[in-house]
């Protein structure tokens, strides 16, 4: 099944603040999930699903939070927001 | 309850104990089971993070997602102490296993805890209003911006 996006603009904000490397890498993440329909059901009891990953880069650790909202029927996913923990 | 003051007092110890021999071990079990302590319960919270993100407004949901906030800013202040105190025996030639874990773990909250509920909520209705777009045409989007 092929997902478009739509993004909410705080999302858009945090995306676009992010080092551009790291905004490859969060669209990477995100473009992997979209294809992978059992990353995208949500526990039960929520339409939301929440995911995070890592990166380490110059030997620093980025941590990035994402929330999504799938709607199969209308084959879209929500990027709703977007959290960066650097150390 | 954590142990880190427990923690201090025995490594405290072991500074000022010229005549006793210094119970090093000791110290790295309890560095040991504080660290695997706070890697279950941040891994019992993680189960419920979804709960943080309600998708109304509703009183009874906000409430929980407020609470689970509360939890998580506890847990990371909590498992930050025993972190650093796990680091500081590993700095000095002692490896506590699991702190690598916890530190991501810790990493990982404080990147989901950049987002709250109203940030959350705000969002749904952003997504509600707005147009779609393709992953592609996103990319595109970003290096322009980038570009210009």
């Amino acid at each position: 099944m092929s997902y478009s996006l739509s993004v909410a603009a705080d999302a858009r904000a945090a995306l676009a603040s992010l080092d551009p490397w790291l905004q490859e890498e969060t669209l990477d993440e995100i473009e992997k999930l979209l294809g992978d329909a059992a990353a995208l059901i949500p526990r039960s009891g929520s339409d939301i699903v929440v995911h995070d990953f890592t990166r380490t880069a110059h030997g620093r650790v980025y941590y990035v939070f994402l929330t999504l909202r799938p709607a199969r029927e209308a084959a879209v996913v929500d990027v709703l927001s977007l959290g960066c923990f650097v150390r | 309850m954590t142990g880190t003051q427990i923690f201090d007092r025995l490594a405290g110890d072991i500074k000022s104990s010229a005549n006793r021999p210094p119970d090093e071990d000791a110290l790295a079990r309890l560095a040991e089971q504080m660290t695997a302590a706070s890697i279950t319960s941040g891994k019992m919270l993680r189960e419920l993070r979804e709960r943080m993100f309600p998708t109304n407004d509703e009183p009874s949901a906000l409430d929980v997602a407020h609470t689970l906030r509360a939890e998580f800013q506890q847990w990371v202040a909590e498992s930050q102490a025993v972190f650093e105190r796990a680091q500081r025996l590993e700095l000095a030639g002692r490896p506590i296993p699991g702190t690598r874990e916890l530190g991501d773990l810790i990493g990982m909250t404080l990147a989901m805890l950049q987002v709250t509920p109203q940030d959350h909520l705000r969002s749904l209705r952003q997504a509600r209003a707005g147009s779609t777009l393709s992953i592609e045409e996103l990319r595109r989007e970003l290096q322009l911006k980038r570009g210009g």
